[in-house]
């Protein structure tokens, strides 16, 4: 396994948690008082730092362990798999955006839009992470 | 079976037949990953036709001594 697709693993596991994390606590809030609840950014940057932090010390163990190939560029065959799911992830990002504006149309709910569209970004890089992943062990 | 690309190759041979030269060794020589040189010996991977000439000419032959058309699916 490259160094870039355990990078993509580390990356998609911390990402998964964040948005696990993160989307637990808001559902869990907006249960308890029976709306949802607008977007804080106290909750935002704890998310933000606790998974900036997390990757940096993840990356740092990676590199301790395949210090040769950290430093490598990308190849040829990387720079296309890099290419192919940046396209997937930037076409998972169109949708989510278009059916949050839809939604919004129809409901009118500012904070559902918020997170729809954040919901819609993260999941836009974990497939990014994802497909890397899938392309990188598959024919391409 | 596995779906492999139409181009076949006998990149894993010659390295076999140049003193047992690892993929890591041959990817150094020619620009690409190991995990490329992987990719290109089992047909999950068409390389660039600039990789392909290095690879022949890392190992002193003709492109076409390295790799052939084989549509086989």
């Amino acid at each position: 396994m490259s160094f870039l697709e355990k990078s993509d693993w580390l990356m998609a596991c911390l990402l998964s948690l964040a948005v696990a994390g993160y989307f637990s606590s808001v559902f869990q809030l907006s249960s308890e008082s029976g709306v949802l609840v607008a977007p804080s950014m106290p909750g935002l940057i704890a998310a933000a730092v606790g998974l900036t932090v997390l990757s940096i010390i993840g990356h740092i163990v990676l590199v301790a362990i395949n210090h040769k190939d950290a430093n490598s560029t990308p190849d040829e065959r990387e720079i296309k798999v890099n290419q192919q799911a940046s396209s997937v992830s930037g076409h998972v990002l169109s949708v989510s955006v278009v059916l949050s504006l839809l939604l919004f149309l129809t409901t009118s709910n500012g904070n559902l839009l918020f997170y729809c569209v954040f919901g819609g970004f993260l999941v836009s890089e974990l497939a990014a992470y994802i497909m890397r992943i899938y392309y990188s062990r598959t024919v391409f | 079976m596995a779906k492999k690309l139409p181009i076949d190759n006998r990149v894993k041979a010659l390295r076999e037949a140049n003193g047992q030269m690892t993929q890591s060794e041959l990817g150094e020589l020619v620009g690409v990953t190991r995990q490329t040189v992987a990719a290109i010996e089992q047909r999950r991977y068409s390389p660039s036709l600039e990789t392909a000439f290095r690879i022949a000419n890392t190992f002193a032959v003709t492109i076409d001594e390295v790799f052939s058309w084989d549509a086989v699916d």
